[in-house]
């Protein structure tokens, strides 16, 4: 749920007009949240990854630390600005297209078919590993058909494997 | 004079003129292709070249840089994918413009300011050569730190309605470039025992994960097929006597800032057309359409990232310090040539730089007439149903990203940053500032660590130049809140005075 509603921007499931006041009040505040205080859980990542740099037998003036820990501490200070920024019931919000069904389910099996592909590289020729993966993102994103899942695959898979391979040397 | 001729004369070889259109083609093409850059493309040319006649390798190798330069403006139009780093101010208004049903309009106008850019730039080239060297010789680590100030001012700028989360966005962007070696004394950070990252993030694959394939990935979290609206008409190609004139204005900014960035070494096309892009919105009448759909904005930006190439060709050649990563690599070809890049150049060779201008006008020509005309075919892509676009753009991506270092590892980094992106966006952090804290980001703590280190605070307040753009940049984030608070004071003192009377 939670996941949800940080894509998609609005509660997942728009209470209707006749619910209770509170609870889409407290849902919007949290989402109003979401973005500083995921702002200040990066920042303090980072000054906490700062903590973890060796630091040189030889100190010199500034540590390898300092400036990660700059840039980590000026994330929380301007993410907690934008926290206080964002507590009021009517503070201005960025406006965002809406997530609809199914969208989640194909980011992640798109993202599944390129870990896919990425693993299936190591074993298989750059052209079969490549048309399948054309073909699986073709079905994902909603694409039928023998010109889809077929010759848009080979093609596409032409032109790369000539630009990238017969073209510019890159050992695909 | 004679210099003059003698360099234009080299042009007359039927040969080099097909060298010059078989480089417009390949650049062209490199550019458009996300994740191919002008340097890979032109290191890998060097090899072809080599064994031609110096005018001829560098004829191709000069076009592929002029080329590269107008087609990666195609990609960042219509797919919201930066074809290079330097077009990445070119997404700011040209894919909100497509987006409008305006595609053919934004690449006609972008293919105008590229254009100008570039012939702006020559100029530099022809005419300020060695002066501008002269002064960017001059930067020393104060001087780029106060640059580099002046530079994350932009951050304004880019991080749209939301300065807070942007300036947090920045920050991210800074954190960023922390990865890798520390840039004084070597110490491996944040870079999780990863060889690959010993060198810090590969910059091209976080900029196409933040912008191409976080776009993407947007789009299938709200694409609806019942609601999408298919782009049916591209609306008008040639902008209106209006918009024409509007255009004089960011050309000059850009050509202004471009030709200035350009000089400084290492500064390339990314930084001037994002540095052009925030200038010429503090000077709009309209800043409020910049980000979404301005032909002022994307004017400004793409004649800024061309108007770099001249002076970027003029430090390589006059200082021998290369003005970007294109011409770093160009360099290496120019030195087994037998030319040797630097002060003594000018003076043992004039006529090479004229033979070098000669072909970039020549490249500049072909390439802005080939932009024009490959236009209305290119935004057919445009017409392609979703799952087509998306599936091209995620494959592009890819294996272009890998194709940069032969890396996996910068592919999982870009897919990451893809993700990154996502979740920036619906959270509501722009990702420029991102970008422009990752660009600037090494550059600001090497040259401030040094400068403190070779003589404290004062090394920075002695140097006229780096107190000049502190002050700049001072006055670039305050003046505009003072001028709108001073705007309201004055509008709200009127008001109670009319209501008085």
């Amino acid at each position: 749920m939670a996941y949800d509603a940080v894509l998609d921007g609005t509660p997942a499931d728009p209470a209707p007009i006749s619910a209770q006041p509170s609870e889409p009040a407290s849902a919007s505040l949290l989402w109003r949240l979401a973005g500083p205080l995921c702002g200040i859980a990066v920042g303090a990542a980072v000054v906490g990854l700062a903590q973890t740099i060796a630091l040189p037998a030889i100190e010199g003036q500034f540590s390898p630390r300092w400036w990660p820990q700059v840039s980590g501490a000026a994330i929380i200070l301007f993410s907690l600005a934008a926290a206080v920024r964002a507590l009021p019931a009517d503070a201005p919000m960025e406006e965002l297209e809406a997530r609809q069904p199914g969208g989640v389910g194909r980011i992640l099996a798109s993202l599944g078919a390129v870990a896919a592909y990425g693993a299936l590289w190591h074993w298989l020729d750059f052209r079969i590993v490549t048309v399948l993966l054309v073909a699986g993102l073709v079905a994902i994103s909603g694409g039928r058909g023998w010109a889809g899942l077929v010759v848009f695959p080979v093609v596409v898979t032409t032109v790369l494997w000539v630009l990238f391979s017969l073209l510019l040397r890159v050992p695909v | 004079m004679s210099a003059v001729v003698e360099g234009l004369t080299q042009l007359s070889d039927p040969v080099v003129l097909l060298c010059i259109l078989i480089g417009a083609l390949a650049g062209m093409l490199v550019g458009a292709f996300p994740g191919i850059t002008a340097t890979m493309a032109v290191a890998l040319a060097s090899a072809f070249t080599l064994t031609m006649e110096p005018v001829q390798g560098l004829a191709v190798l000069l076009t592929i840089y002029v080329a590269a330069n107008f087609g990666d403006r195609v990609p960042a139009i219509l797919v919201n994918t930066p074809g290079t780093p330097a077009s990445i101010a070119t997404t700011f208004d040209g894919y909100p413009l497509a987006r409008q049903g305006k595609a053919g309009l934004a690449l006609t106008t972008s293919a105008f300011g590229a254009a100008f850019g570039t012939f702006a730039g020559l100029l530099v080239l022809i005419f300020a050569a060695i002066p501008l060297s002269r002064v960017a010789l001059n930067f020393g680590p104060a001087e780029i730190f106060a640059l580099v100030v002046f530079g994350l001012t932009m951050i304004v700028s880019v991080a749209g309605s939301n300065l807070l989360k942007g300036l947090a966005a920045a920050g991210f962007g800074l954190a960023l470039s922390t990865v890798g070696r520390d840039p004084i004394v070597g110490t491996e950070r944040m870079t999780f025992g990863v060889l690959e990252l010993s060198d810090g993030l590969p910059f091209i694959a976080v900029i196409i994960g933040l912008f191409g394939i976080a776009d993407v990935l947007d789009q299938m979290l709200t694409h609806h097929a019942a609601t999408a609206k298919p782009i049916q008409s591209f609306g008008r190609w040639m902008p209106n006597r209006t918009e024409r004139r509007k255009m004089w204005k960011p050309m000059a900014i850009g050509s202004g800032v471009g030709a200035v960035v350009g000089a400084v070494p290492a500064a390339g096309g990314d930084i001037a057309g994002l540095t052009a892009w925030s200038v010429s919105r503090r000077s709009s009448e309209h800043p409020e359409e910049y980000g979404k759909g301005s032909l002022e904005g994307l004017t400004a930006g793409d004649t800024a990232s061309n108007a770099t190439l001249g002076p970027s060709v003029s430090t390589t050649l006059a200082l021998g310090v290369p003005g970007d990563s294109v011409m770093a690599v160009l360099m290496g070809s120019l030195v087994i040539w037998g030319f040797n890049p630097g002060p003594g150049l000018f003076a043992a060779q004039p006529d090479l730089v004229y033979t070098i201008a000669g072909i970039m006008v020549i490249a500049t020509v072909l390439t802005f007439g080939l932009s024009l005309l490959r236009m209305r075919g290119v935004t057919k892509l445009l017409e392609l149903p979703p799952h087509y676009l998306w599936t091209v753009v995620i494959v592009f991506c890819l294996v272009g990203t890998y194709a940069v270092n032969n890396s996996t590892v910068d592919v999982l980094v870009m897919i990451v940053f893809g993700v990154v992106g996502l979740f920036m966006r619906r959270l509501g952090f722009p990702p420029g500032p991102v970008v422009l804290g990752l660009i600037l980001g090494s550059m600001a703590e090497a040259n401030l660590r040094r400068a403190l280190e070779i003589g404290g605070i004062s090394n920075v307040l002695t140097s006229p130049i780096a107190v000049g753009f502190l002050l700049v940049a001072l006055a670039s984030v305050a003046l505009p809140p003072l001028l709108r608070s001073w705007k309201t004071h004055r509008a709200g003192r009127r008001h109670t005075h009319t209501v008085n009377h």
